[in-house]
């Protein structure tokens, strides 16, 4: 998936996972024998019973909030609103057979995230960093196929133009669907108030915007799926820089 | 009812029941045991009560000095069941206090020092600091003084006085922290272009993060190069793969890009200001001299 390749290994009564990036080894089939894989790969293993051989994969969201920042700030009018697909380059869940139950054996990121942080000096939370895939606009080939696409329609409830240069979005109650081999989001609304300690609510909706609202859910939201939340500071460029 | 089981003891061990002297000894002992389990609760009761506002340090204290200030009342209570003259042995403890007071005025003052660091709490239990040039974790923290744990594994007691007199920095207060790379290049270079593969090393570092923004800025001019500074900001727990990872990158960045680190070096120049330094060929001048 993406720039990542993935080997699954059941071997003496063990899982075994081992990832690495395209161009590390040479192109190897997507079917094969063990001696098939290059010796240096690097492995972690599970301990299971001799008769498990089921396994699943399963896309997630990356274990830490994002911030997206659209290529160049929009300015969105009084009263106005704006569509913004965001792609979040999606985490796989390797779950294996342990015991008859499936159990989660790792998650594994396609895609190295460079990391930030959401807050003042003092107190936060460290985020990944997505630097250029909030798009007004979705053209298919624009975005990876590793990607899972956020739909996030801004809403600005003040009376002074918005500028939307970041946004942080916590994943946490986001479901992934699919449709037509893409991986979509739950579409979400933030309004954006006036006053920024008030927070930002967000609305989530059952699943994907239209064309794509006859996806199928494949993963449910970590945190559950709930239909309204407060975002605190969702669009804050916190941080002063003093040297 | 009692008098008949006594009749039957051994007269010396009836007369021994009936002493006044056992009958005191057990209330001083019921007294030092009801001591024990009032400790105990006041213990408890005054950590949920106080403990959630005075830190683990405080605690630590708190409990101590509930402790030992329980069993010297205790005791005194005890003393006096016992019937000795607690006047005349408070007295002698006031003249030996002032005498140990003089003796003890260093631990005095670590004591008072302790509740100094209390109220204020600069770190906490677990905490890296750096006291004196010593860096370690917090591993106790205790009435006279605290014990760092340094990287290497040694256990290094600092009284509590010497932390309220020094400069105690707290390295892992805030959750993240910015590490600070100076780096040198060659006059040659042009400065322009340090400053754009400075930037580039540091948002393709995977520990460094994107905001804070990386503070890149150009120094001055040293006597062997241009000096810059790169503060790249990282979590607290990256810190040491920051440390390790972007000195490297950033010297493989600078060898691509064929940017020089001088090294310190000195022009010499004899007499007038660059004037070149005279060069004698050693082998002519010795077939000049004759013999």
């Amino acid at each position: 998936m993406g720039p990542l390749n993935l080997a699954l290994l059941r071997r003496h009564d063990e899982w075994r996972v081992s990832t690495w990036e395209d161009g590390e080894f040479p192109e190897l089939p997507e079917e094969g024998d063990r001696q098939d894989l290059p010796a240096s790969l690097e492995w972690e293993r599970w301990d299971c019973s001799d008769d498990d051989s089921r396994v699943r994969l399963l896309p997630s969201f990356p274990d830490l909030p994002i911030i997206a920042k659209p290529t160049t700030s929009l300015s969105i009018a009084p009263g106005g609103n704006a569509l913004f697909y965001v792609g979040i380059p999606a985490s796989i869940e390797v779950h294996g057979e342990c015991g008859a139950d499936l159990r989660k054996l790792t998650s594994i990121s396609t895609e190295t995230l460079s990391k930030t942080w959401h807050g003042d000096r003092s107190e936060g939370e460290p985020c990944y960093s997505l630097r250029t895939r909030a798009r007004r606009h979705f053209e298919p080939e624009d975005w990876p196929g590793h990607d899972i696409i956020v739909t996030v329609d801004l809403y600005n409830e003040g009376e002074d133009p918005f500028e939307f240069e970041r946004l942080f979005l916590d994943l946490e109650h986001f479901s992934i669907f699919g449709h037509e081999g893409r991986l979509w989001s739950n579409a979400c609304r933030i309004r954006i108030s006036e006053d920024e300690e008030e927070g930002n609510d967000i609305t989530y909706e059952p699943g994907p915007l239209h064309p794509v609202a006859d996806a199928t859910e494949i993963a449910h939201a970590r945190a559950g799926t709930i239909r309204h939340s407060s975002l605190r500071r969702a669009f804050a460029s916190v941080i002063d820089v003093i040297n | 009812m009692t008098t008949p089981i006594l009749a039957a003891l051994p007269a010396w061990f009836s007369n021994f029941l009936e002493s006044e002297t056992l009958w005191k000894a057990v209330g001083a002992a019921a007294i030092l045991l009801g001591g024990v389990i009032t400790i105990t609760i006041l213990n408890r009761v005054a950590l949920r009560i106080f403990g959630p506002r005075l830190g683990s340090q405080g605690v630590m204290v708190l409990k101590k000095l509930i402790r030992y200030l329980g069993f010297a009342f205790a005791c005194i209570l005890a003393l006096n069941q016992i019937g000795l003259n607690l006047g005349a042995i408070l007295g002698a403890a006031g003249v030996a206090g002032i005498a140990i007071g003089f003796a003890a005025q260093t631990s005095l003052s670590n004591i008072i020092s302790g509740f100094f660091l209390i109220g204020e709490r600069p770190f906490e239990l677990g905490d890296i600091i750096e006291v004196d040039g010593i860096s370690g974790t917090v591993d106790t923290i205790g009435l006279l003084s605290l014990t760092l744990r340094t990287f290497d594994n040694r256990s290094v007691r600092i009284p509590n006085e010497t932390l309220v007199k020094t400069n105690v920095t707290n390295v892992t207060r805030h959750p993240i922290r910015r590490f600070n790379l100076d780096v040198g290049v060659a006059y040659d270079e042009n400065i322009g272009h340090v400053l754009s593969v400075l930037r580039d090393v540091s948002e393709k570092n995977l520990q460094c993060l994107d905001e804070p923004e990386s503070l890149i800025i150009f120094t001055g001019f040293g006597d062997s190069s241009l000096n810059f500074r790169l503060g790249a900001w990282c979590l607290q727990e990256d810190y040491g793969v920051l440390r390790n990872t972007l000195p490297r990158e950033l010297k493989e960045r600078f060898d691509e890009e064929g940017i020089e680190i001088p090294f310190p070096h000195m022009t010499l120049a004899a007499g007038k200001a660059l004037a070149p330094i005279p060069v004698r060929m050693v082998a002519d001048a010795d077939k000049s001299q004759p013999g």
